[in-house]
C-alpha cells in the first residue's frame, strides 16, 4: 500500500492545540516557526489528528522548549541530520515539558521537519497525553513509569505519523516491533537499564519472577563473547583469502573495519551497558524484595488489573495493526547506501564455505 | 593455487576449540507444541516461551548464544496472522517489507517444504538512542508446513540475532537436526512435554 496521502491541516484543531501547547520564549526566531511547522505536519496525518483531538478533549497541556540535548549534527549524503537524543518529556514544577533537541534548528530543514513531527508526536501526544489520561483515571504515575507500553505508545504514534507523512521507513526499531512486539520488549530489557525495569501488564501482577528471569538472561548472555570469537575467525579467514588466494585487501575494508570496531571499542561499551542493566535489575529486585517493597508490589499488582491499563493495551494493539497495514507494500529505506565494491559478511561466508569445500587442506581438514 | 600453511590455521583451531560446547550427557524429552507437532529440543539450548497478540500467538524458542530455533503458532482465535498467505504478506515474513528469498527445500515430517530466508533489524541501543548507526541485520531461515484442520499453522525458524555469521555453522547444524526431528501429532500421540 502506498503511503497515505497526508491531508490538509485543520486550522481549528491547530488553534485548539496551540491554545494548550506553549513554546517557551526562545531567542532564536526559527523556534516558533519550526514548532508550528511540526504541528501542522502532525495534523496532516490521520493518526496525528486523532491523538491531537484526544489531547484537546482530555485538556492536556505542555510547554515545548528547544534545548541542548545530547547529540550532534552529522552529514549523511551531504545532508545534516541530528544524531543522538531527539527529544524528551518530563515534569517540571507540576507542568509537562517537552524538550526538542536544539540541533533540529540547524539540521537539513526537510529531514528535520519530518523527524521533528515524529518526535513531537511521540513526546506530546504519546507521553504527555497518556500522563493526563492516567491522572484522570487515578492510575498511579509511578506505575505508568514502570509500564513498558508507555514508551511503546509514544514510539507507535511517532512511527505512524512518520509513515503517514510518507517519510523514509528507516527506523530499525519500528520493523523489529512489527515483526514481534514481545521479542522487541525482551531485547530492550536486556540492553537498556530503564527498560530492564519496566513490565507488561501481565508481568506487573507479579514482577519479581520476571526480574529474576531477566537477571538470569543478562548473566547467561554470551552473545558478545560469541561474536568476538566469530569475528576473530573471520579476521583469520580474510587474511587467508588475501594471502592465499590473492584477493584485494581493500575489498574487505568495510568488514575489517566492523571487526576492529567491535573488538577494540564496541564490545567494551556493550559489556559496560550489560553490566549497568544487571546492576539496575539487581537493585530493583533488592528494593522490591524488601519490607519497603511490599507496598510498591501491591500497587503494581493492583494496577495490572485496572480498566485503564486494559484500554491502553487495546490501543497499542490497534496502533500495531494500523502501522502494519500502512507499511505493507513499503520497504526499508536506508539513509545510507552500502559501500560499493565491498565484500560483506554474506559474501565472505560464501567464500569461506566454498574454500572449505574445494580446498579442505587449507583449513587442516 | 598454493596451499597456505601458516599461523592462521593454528589460530583457527584454537578459536574453534574455544567455541565448543561441553558435551551434553542426555537429550531432552521430545516436546509437543500446542498439541500440533512434536519436536526434539536441541541438547544444551535454553528454552523459553512467550506470545504475541495478547497470548494468541505462541512462541517456543530454544536459544544458544545468538542462535534461536523457533516454533511459532498462528491462526488461532485472535491471532495476528489468520493464514499462511497473511503471514507471508506481513512483517514477520519479510525483510522489512521485501519478500523473503526462497533458498531451497527441506523434508519436514515426511513432506518437502520450501525454505525461505529473510533479514531482520537488530536492536542496538535503547529507543531514545537515535545515534545514526549502520543498519545491522540478523538472518532468519524459515518454513511453513500446511495449516492444520482447525486453521492453525506453524512457522519453524532458525534466527541468528547477530550480524556476524558463525563460521562453525552451529545453528544451521542444529536447525537441520531439529527439522529432522519434527513429527505431526496424531490423536494417539500424547507423550512428552506439552506447551
Amino acid at each position: 500500500m502506498p503511503p497515505l496521502a497526508a491531508g490538509t491541516d485543520d486550522p481549528n484543531l491547530l488553534r485548539d492545540v496551540l491554545s494548550r501547547v506553549r513554546l517557551r520564549e526562545d531567542s532564536d526566531p526559527r523556534a516558533a516557526s519550526a514548532l508550528q511547522r511540526a504541528l501542522r505536519d502532525i495534523l496532516r496525518t490521520p493518526t496525528g489528528r486523532e491523538v491531537a483531538e484526544d489531547f484537546v478533549a482530555e485538556r492536556a497541556s505542555a510547554e515545548v522548549r528547544f534545548e541542548a540535548l545530547d547529540g550532534t549534527l552529522i552529514s549523511i549524503n551531504g545532508r545534516r541530520v541530528v544524531s543522538g537524543m531527539l527529544g524528551q518529556a518530563r515534569s517540571d514544577e507540576g507542568r509537562h515539558v517537552v524538550a526538542l533537541n536544539r540541533l533540529y534548528l540547524d539540521a537539513d530543514p526537510e529531514i528535520a521537519s519530518r523527524e521533528m513531527a515524529a518526535t513531537l508526536a511521540h513526546e506530546l501526544f504519546g507521553h504527555v497525553l497518556e500522563h493526563r489520561r492516567a491522572t484522570q483515571a487515578d492510575f498511579p504515575l509511578d506505575v505508568l513509569n514502570r509500564y513498558r507500553g508507555d514508551e511503546a505508545n509514544g514510539r507507535l504514534i511517532g512511527w505512524l505519523v512518520q509513515t503517514e507523512l510518507g517519510a523514509p521507513l528507516s527506523d530499525r526499531g519500528m520493523w523489529a516491533y512489527l515483526k514481534s512486539p514481545e521479542r522487541y520488549h525482551q531485547r530492550l530489557a536486556l540492553i537498556a537499564p530503564y527498560y530492564a525495569q519496566t513490565f507488561s501488564a501481565a508481568e506487573m501482577a507479579n514482577p519479581l519472577p520476571s526480574l529474576r528471569a531477566r537477571l538470569a538472561d543478562v548473566r547467561d548472555d554470551r552473545s558478545l563473547d560469541d561474536d568476538a570469537i566469530a569475528l576473530r575467525k573471520w579476521r583469520i579467514v580474510i587474511e587467508h583469502l588475501v594471502a592465499g588466494h590473492g584477493m584485494e585487501r581493500r575489498r574487505f575494508s568495510s568488514v575489517s573495519e566492523d571487526i576492529e570496531n567491535f573488538l577494540e571499542h564496541e564490545r567494551a561499551l556493550q559489556n559496560k551497558a550489560s553490566d549497568e542493566v544487571e546492576e539496575a535489575i539487581q537493585r530493583r529486585i533488592d528494593s522490591l524484595d524488601s519490607p519497603q517493597g511490599r507496598e510498591p508490589l501491591r500497587r503494581l499488582s493492583r494496577s495490572s488489573r485496572s480498566e485503564y491499563l486494559g484500554s491502553f493495551e487495546s490501543r497499542l494493539a490497534r496502533y500495531r495493526t494500523r502501522l502494519d497495514m500502512e507499511t505493507r507494500g513499503r520497504q526499508l529505506e536506508p539513509l545510507t547506501p552500502p559501500p560499493p565494491d565491498q565484500i560483506g559478511y554474506k559474501e565472505l561466508e560464501k567464500l569461506y564455505q566454498d574454500d572449505l569445500r574445494d580446498n579442505p587442506r587449507h583449513w587442516g581438514l | 593455487m598454493k596451499t597456505p600453511r601458516s599461523a592462521w590455521l593454528l589460530a583457527l583451531a584454537v578459536l574453534t576449540g574455544a567455541a565448543k560446547e561441553p558435551a551434553m550427557k542426555t537429550s531432552p524429552d521430545p516436546e509437543i507444541v500446542a498439541g500440533l507437532i512434536q519436536i526434539a529440543p536441541p541438547a544444551g539450548w535454553r528454552r523459553t516461551t512467550y506470545s504475541n497478540a495478547g497470548g494468541a500467538d505462541l512462541v517456543v524458542a530454544f536459544e544458544r548464544g545468538a542462535d534461536r530455533l523457533l516454533v511459532q503458532v498462528f491462526g488461532a482465535k485472535g491471532s495476528y496472522y489468520k493464514n499462511p498467505a497473511d503471514f507471508f504478506a506481513g512483517p514477520a515474513a519479510t525483510t522489512m517489507g521485501r519478500a523473503p528469498e526462497r533458498t531451497g527445500e527441506a523434508t519436514v515430517a515426511g513432506r518437502p517444504l520450501a525454505l525461505y530466508r529473510l533479514h531482520f533489524p537488530l536492536m542496538e541501543g535503547g529507543p531514545h538512542d537515535s545515534t545514526r548507526r549502520e543498519l545491522r541485520m540478523g538472518v532468519e531461515t524459515f518454513c511453513v508446513p500446511p495449516p492444520f484442520q482447525d486453521g492453525r499453522f506453524i512457522v519453524l525458524s532458525l534466527q541468528r540475532e547477530s550480524h556476524v555469521p558463525d563460521p562453525d555453522r552451529v545453528g544451521e547444524k542444529a536447525w537441520e537436526a531439529f527439522l529432522r526431528g519434527v513429527r505431526l501429532v496424531t490423536a494417539k500421540k500424547t507423550m512428552g512435554r506439552k506447551s
